[in-house]
Formats: C-alpha cells, sequence, structure tokens
C-alpha cells in the first residue's frame, strides 16, 4: 500500500502534477463564479424588469443557458466560436461556466428578491426611504440570508463540473489524476485521492461562505449614524 | 480418524491441483471487456456469440484502460481484451494478472494503429505516410518497436526549431505504454516519440494536445487538431463489413505497428 502511495504520487513529482491540476480547477471555478455572479446580477435585473420585451429575452436566455449542458456549450465554445483563435484553452472554458454560472445565479437572485415581503418595502417607503436605501437596507439582507446556502451549492456544484474541461484540452485536477492512475494502474487508490482533493475544495468553500455568512447587511448603527433617523 | 481425515485433505488437494492445471482458460460463460471502439459493445457480442461460436455470458466496453481495470479487479467483468504491448505493461505493474489468449480468436488477434486526418487535409496524410514509410527504412521505426516489448526505452526528441510549422497532434494519455503521461505531466510513450521523428522527418514542429478520447473526432473535424491516432481491430473490421463503410471525410495512413490482442485475467 505504501509503495504504492509512494509511486503514484510522489515518485518523479506526480504530486506536483496534481498541485498544478488542483490549481486549474481552483481558477476556473473561481473564476467563473466572480464572472458569472457579475454578469448574473443585469441579467436578473432585466428579467425582473417591468418591460415585456427586457423581462421575456432574459427569461429566454436564462432557459437557453440553464437548459444546456454546460459540456455541450464548452464543446460549442472551443470548437466551433473559438475555433480559430489558439488562446488558452481555461480563458474559453471560464466564458462557457460564467455564461451557466450567470443563469443559474440569476434565478437564485430572483427567486431570493421575490421571497422578500412586499409589505417591508411599502413600509419601508412610508417610513421615507429612498428607492435605493430600501433596496440597500430592507430588500437586499433578507434576500441575501435566503440566497446564500443555494449560492453556495451552486459554487460547489460548479466545481464539480468543471471536471469536463478534459474535453477541451485542459488538464485539470480530474484529467491529472486519471493520467497517474492510467500509468501506474492503481485506479482505486487515486479515485480517493481525487474524492479528498475534491472534498477539501468543498470545505474550502464552505469555510469562505461561512464567512460570508457573518457579513451583516442588515440596518446596522451605520445606518442609523449616516441617515440620523 | 485423524488419519483418514488426512487423507480425505490430501486427496481433495491432489484433486483440486489436478483440475486446475488441467484446466484450459478460455473465454466461455465470461464476461469480457475493452475499451471503447466505433462497433458496439451488444455488436461485439453477436459476433463473438454466433460469428465465432464463443458462448461469452456478456461483452462491456469502457472508456479507458483505468476503467476496464478497476471492473475486472472488483468482477465486474472476467476477461479483459487488450493490445499485447499494454496487456504486457498492465502486467508488469501488477503481479495478479495473468496473460493468455483463446486459440479460437487467433484470426482475428490483429490490431494496426495508424494515424488519421481529415480528407481536406489529404496532402498533410500524405505526407505522414511518406515519413512512416522512410522511418521504416532507415530503422527508427524497428528501435521505437522494440523498445515496446523491452526494457530499454528508445526516445526520440524533436529537433525542429520553433519557426517551423506546426502540426497540432491529439493524445489521450490514458493508453500505456503507447500513449501515457510522466510523472512531470508531459505527454511520452511510442506515439509521441513516433511523432517527433516524423515531425524531425517532414521539418515540422510537433505539438501535443491531450484531450479526452471522446472529443477527438470533435476536435479533428474543427482543426484544433491535424492529427490524431486511429486502431484497426480485425474483430471490428470484420463487423463494420456488415455495418457499412466508415465516413468518408477522414483519411487513414498506412499503419505504423501491428500488434495483436491479449486477454488479462486475474490469477
Amino acid at each position: 500500500m505504501l509503495k504504492e502511495f509512494y509511486e503514484s504520487l510522489i515518485a518523479g513529482g506526480a504530486w506536483l502534477n496534481i498541485l498544478m491540476g488542483l490549481e486549474v480547477t481552483l481558477r476556473i471555478s473561481a473564476c467563473s463564479l466572480l464572472i458569472g455572479t457579475l454578469l448574473a446580477a443585469p441579467l436578473c435585473a432585466c428579467r425582473r424588469a417591468k418591460g415585456r420585451g427586457l423581462s421575456g429575452a432574459a427569461k429566454a436566455v436564462i432557459a437557453f443557458l440553464r437548459g444546456t449542458p454546460v459540456l455541450m456549450l464548452l464543446m460549442v465554445f472551443y470548437y466551433v466560436v473559438f475555433n480559430s483563435v489558439r488562446i488558452d484553452a481555461s480563458i474559453i472554458a471560464i466564458a462557457a461556466f460564467s455564461l451557466n454560472v450567470a443563469a443559474n445565479v440569476a434565478e437564485i437572485m430572483r427567486s431570493a428578491l421575490d421571497s422578500v415581503n412586499v409589505g417591508q418595502r411599502d413600509a419601508a417607503w412610508a417610513l421615507g426611504m429612498s428607492r435605493a436605501q430600501v433596496f440597500r437596507y430592507v430588500t437586499l439582507p433578507q434576500a441575501a440570508r435566503f440566497a446564500l446556502p443555494v449560492y453556495q451549492s451552486a459554487a460547489v456544484n460548479l466545481v464539480q463540473w468543471t471536471s469536463v474541461v478534459g474535453y477541451v484540452s485542459i488538464v485539470d485536477l480530474t484529467r491529472a489524476i486519471n493520467f497517474i492512475s492510467a500509468r501506474t494502474l492503481q485506479p482505486f487508490l487515486m479515485l480517493f485521492v481525487g474524492i479528498i482533493l475534491y472534498l477539501l475544495l468543498a470545505y474550502l468553500i464552505y469555510f469562505i461562505f461561512g464567512r460570508l455568512g457573518k457579513i451583516r447587511l442588515g440596518m446596522s448603527h451605520r445606518y442609523y449614524r449616516r441617515n440620523k433617523v | 480418524m485423524k488419519k483418514s481425515l488426512c487423507a480425505f485433505i490430501a486427496l481433495v488437494l491432489i484433486l483440486c491441483g489436478a483440475s486446475a492445471s488441467a484446466e484450459e482458460r478460455s473465454f466461455d460463460g465470461k464476461v469480457l471487456a475493452t475499451i471503447e471502439m466505433e462497433a458496439s459493445a451488444d455488436e461485439i457480442e453477436y459476433f463473438f456469440q454466433n460469428q465465432l461460436g464463443i458462448p461469452i455470458a456478456d461483452f462491456v466496453c469502457f472508456p479507458t484502460v483505468t476503467e476496464c481495470l478497476m471492473a475486472l479487479k472488483m468482477g465486474k467483468v472476467d476477461t479483459l481484451l487488450n493490445m499485447d504491448a499494454s496487456a504486457k505493461y498492465i502486467a508488469e505493474q501488477d503481479d495478479s494478472l495473468y496473460v493468455y489468449m483463446d486459440p479460437r480468436l487467433a484470426d482475428y488477434t490483429d490490431i494496426s494503429l495508424s494515424m488519421v486526418t481529415l480528407k481536406t487535409n489529404s496532402e498533410l496524410g500524405a505526407r505522414l505516410d511518406e515519413a512512416i514509410s522512410a522511418l521504416r527504412e532507415d530503422g527508427t521505426l524497428d528501435k521505437l518497436v522494440g523498445s515496446l516489448f523491452s526494457e530499454k526505452a528508445y526516445e526520440v526528441a524533436a529537433e525542429t526549431d520553433a519557426a517551423a510549422e506546426t502540426i497540432y497532434v491529439g493524445v489521450t494519455g490514458e493508453m500505456p505504454p503507447v500513449d501515457y503521461v510522466d510523472a512531470s505531466g508531459a505527454p511520452v510513450g511510442f506515439n509521441v516519440n513516433l511523432m517527433n521523428a516524423v515531425g524531425n522527418k517532414l521539418g515540422a514542429k510537433i505539438e501535443f494536445i491531450q484531450m479526452n478520447k471522446a472529443a477527438f473526432t470533435t476536435a479533428l473535424a474543427s482543426g484544433k487538431i491535424d492529427v490524431a491516432f486511429w486502431q484497426e481491430q480485425s474483430v471490428s473490421e470484420e463487423m463494420l463489413k456488415q455495418l457499412g463503410p466508415l465516413s468518408d471525410l477522414i483519411y487513414i495512413t498506412e499503419p505504423y505497428l501491428t500488434l495483436s490482442i491479449s486477454a488479462i485475467e486475474l490469477k
């Protein structure tokens, strides 16, 4: 067992290879989550817009991106849309995953914002708050509390979905592990190593979101001081 | 009582030993597995049962050798069919495995390795053919084939300068020892050495692109890679005669290597 462990992970610096794969997985996931979330905000705003056309268009875009398997989207991006340019494949992967994340997170945002009781908004207006203030101090804190757990599981899912990037010539954590198990023919050992590493990534996300959850967005003392309520 | 018990145990042991040594391994009643190819698992199963008359229990295909090996070790399948160079590599890594061949498959064990390009790029295909025959003549190919079955490695380094035209070659990295990835993450193996030698002959720079086997057709059709590797197995060839011709969009070069299929089982 120890010998197999050594041959698969230590000999010839194979662990370095796994670390590089881990870095690729982490980079693609983090960038896609960030860009996707930034794209999701305007998409969600369009989706909730009063205008039929804008809302309908956003609805169609979201339905298309959520209904498309991300692997197919990725392959279309790599082999069709960006076929003639030889740029780093991970940039293309980030583009494809960002769009998928954007659609999913837009829906998370919409359901979170819709979950806040309309009566609260009316009450805040009655208190003389501006639209921006109502959003910042009443709607957003409650919606964020509702959205955070769902957003967190979307992030964990994203990390796992990125394991398909092997289809577009990227060597991520899954590929690095598959290469080693094909070379040393110790597939079971490498499966467990892979599970442990993906679990670690998931726990990293839980940790970060645990910290994020502690940030107070509500009617803090800052609001009272600034607005002299 | 003790004596008769001892005698009985001895008799049982002898009988077991005799039957084990007398038993010839065959495919009868076994679940066979191999790496995915053009023909589907059901078609291969039909071929075994009806054309060859070997009563196999089932035939399964897996994407890579890793999955095949896991299935074999966990008892999901009984026999693994793979090319002999790979079988040798696998048996070297793991001494609980046994390599043999059922004589009834003997006419269909050939497996030839070649390269494939798009028909629209057949000029490249012709150049590859020329390079392969040149390598065969100057003995490089023989040295490479020799290194597949011996301990000493024969490696060919790329000698072309960076400014030369680039040929993009797709590799899976999941087919040792023909095509795999070393501990540092670089593609190695027979195919890589061969392509380097071909690149040196053609004066072209070879760039290896590692991707999942399932993406190869798309990559080739879209032009992301110019060359992929191709296997023709006499088993599936026989079946493809009935299934119809291959796509006329691809150009297959002359085979650079002919191996035969071996069966791998647990000891």
